[in-house]
């Protein structure tokens, strides 16, 4: 239940991101070896590359398109995303 | 020293079959399956009403079973043709105009389970039983992806205690870890999919921990009197309901990619089909994800197996061509794969059914690729193979039809996964990807690979895709052929 609650916060939370930074898609994966298996977001809407970030050595964002955030909101991005899934 | 008997008898546990009943009972009904077919038997069909359905495969959504039951009386040639026009326009739109190639690798073929059908089972004296050690491992994916080119391989184990889960889990880190100079780049293994017996939860989250791509078992058959003829009570496989929930335990373990398939020429095809229907919408319902890949073997001749012989539901080609058609309307969104168990004209012809995975350069006797034979030893193998194109030569044979051939393996590298994938399946974006990594991977492999013929071939192919994709992507095309220039300086493994 509480793991259902933290996802769909998340997954919100990475909706706006989508809207105020025009970034396309953008969504989290859990790390199993070579697999990255798709865990909540916004899926793929521009259809180019996307650029990943790790978040934890468990979790990677990607990322449609970042070029509208800068250095110091990513970082804090990165961090929001890593405090809910420590609660996820 | 492995306890055989021991082994066995710890292999199921039933709470990982209840949970997943509903009130006791599993979703195939085997009596209803039957009213269906029997309906089949005896009405004709209403061509508006097919025309519905097909509609209904064009949007991408699951048929029920009662429209696949309708799709089984067709028999009008007019009519069979519009089905194939409508199999052939879903897969253009999920999967664009691409086979992904790949290759078997059997590991091992000791088994404790006794299948009448099956050249490997335990009492078949006359199988020389092997099983690889890491070093004959390495030694055959360097034939598969430093000499053939495969980036995709399905890895098959036999149900033994020899090849358990951690045997599995250490075959699948050496095959990712053997890395190949080739002649312009490296050769590499990128994506490994599994075809072993049902496994435990706990088993299967070893599993996804190490990366495996696709996890496949086969039900064989869902008719569940044939199942227990087959599958002798006192052997693991015996165990109907423990194979049926196989997918359901690995979905639960967080393997979000998952096959399923029948071995059609048990029992009824027209069963199976449904069947195979019926499972597709339970793991729906139940996840939310359905299966990722579909396969539907055919029986083939196996060393001292007189049951293939002697079965009375050997499919005919005509029947089997309705098969994956009807699979191919009934799970629009699905991957679908003709394996080499085919003659080579026949599967020149099915692909045009909606066919999206092929493989190539055969070898299913243990050993066999670095073995380096030109003839199939049957003692060795669990079935004859009836197709023996080489990678070179299919690749060659899909442009000469208008296919490009992808090494793709993007999408579970990068998220496009579980309920991911099925969106974008579904919303034909997916198909986008597909035709974009086609273009990039297959440039790869014709510059390390593909015979001076092949090559020739293999660019007109990628021209027209690029014109193509140019002309209905203009956002992306710049990009496309930046990695596109980048891979033709050496750059390798660049996808979108």
């Amino acid at each position: 239940m509480g793991r259902g609650i933290c996802i769909s916060d998340l997954e919100q939370y990475l909706k706006e991101l989508s809207k105020t930074y025009n970034c396309g898609g953008i969504w989290i994966c859990k790390k199993f070896g070579k697999r990255l298996s798709f865990i909540a977001g916004v899926r793929p809407v521009k259809l180019i590359p996307p650029i990943s970030m790790e978040v934890n050595k468990d979790y990677v964002l990607f990322i449609e398109d970042d070029s509208n955030i800068d250095e110091n909101e990513r970082r804090n991005i990165l961090n929001k995303i890593h405090s809910y899934l420590l609660f996820s | 020293m492995i306890n055989v008997v021991e082994w066995v008898k710890n292999r199921i546990i039933d709470d990982e079959i209840e949970r997943y009943t509903d009130n006791g009972r599993d979703f195939i009904n085997d009596d209803y399956i039957e009213s269906l077919i029997n309906n089949a038997n005896n009405k004709k069909p209403d061509p508006k009403k097919i025309r519905d359905i097909l509609n209904k495969s064009l949007a991408i959504q699951t048929l029920s079973l009662e429209d696949v039951a309708e799709l089984i009386k067709v028999s009008d040639p007019d009519l069979i043709e519009e089905m194939k026009e409508v199999a052939h326009k879903i897969k253009l739109k999920v999967y664009d105009n691409r086979i992904v190639t790949f290759a078997p690798l059997y590991m091992g073929n000791l088994c404790v389970n006794n299948c009448l059908y099956c050249g490997f089972r335990d009492d078949n004296s006359i199988i020389k039983r092997r099983v690889l050690n890491i070093k004959e491992i390495e030694d055959e994916v360097k034939v598969l992806a430093g000499e053939i080119g495969h980036k995709r391989l399905i890895v098959v184990y036999g149900e033994h205690p020899s090849t358990d889960v951690n045997y599995i889990a250490k075959s699948l880190e050496t095959i990712y870890n053997v890395k190949v100079k080739v002649r312009n780049g490296w050769g590499q293994i990128r994506r490994v999919n599994v075809n072993a017996a049902p496994m435990q939860i706990k088993e299967l989250e070893v599993l996804r921990d190490i990366g495996i791509g696709t996890f496949q078992v086969f039900q064989e058959t869902y008719h569940k009197k044939t199942y227990s003829y087959v599958h002798p009570s006192n052997t693991i496989k015996g165990n109907y309901l423990w194979r049926l929930y196989s997918m359901h335990r690995a979905l639960e373990a967080g393997i979000d990619d998952v096959g399923i398939g029948a071995l059609f020429g048990l029992y009824d095809w027209r069963f199976e089909v449904i069947s195979l229907v019926a499972h597709a919408i339970e793991l729906e319902k139940k996840f939310g994800i359905g299966p990722h890949t579909v396969s539907f073997p055919r029986l083939e001749p196996a060393a001292n197996t007189p049951f293939i012989q002697e079965t009375r539901y050997r499919v005919s080609d005509d029947d089997f061509k309705k098969i994956i058609l009807i699979l191919r309307l009934a799970i629009p969104y699905t991957g679908m794969i003709l394996t080499a168990r085919e003659p080579k004209e026949l599967r020149n012809e099915l692909v045009d059914y909606g066919i999206t995975q092929m493989d190539a350069s055969t070898k299913i006797g243990i050993g066999a690729y670095s073995d380096r034979l030109t003839y199939q030893e049957l003692e060795k193998q669990q079935f004859e193979i009836g197709d023996t194109r080489t990678l070179d030569e299919l690749i060659r044979d899909l442009a000469k039809k208008g296919y490009i051939t992808s090494f793709c393996t993007a999408g579970y590298r990068c998220g496009r996964t579980g309920s991911s994938i099925m969106d974008l399946l579904r919303s034909g974006k997916e198909g986008v990807f597909c035709k974009l990594n086609a273009v990039i991977t297959f440039r790869e492999w014709l510059l390390d690979f593909a015979s001076k013929e092949t090559e020739e071939i293999g660019l007109e192919i990628i021209n027209k895709e690029l014109r193509e994709i140019e002309k209905r992507m203009p956002d992306i095309y710049p990009k496309v052929i930046e990695y596109y220039k980048r891979i033709e300086n050496g750059e390798r493994d660049l996808y979108f």
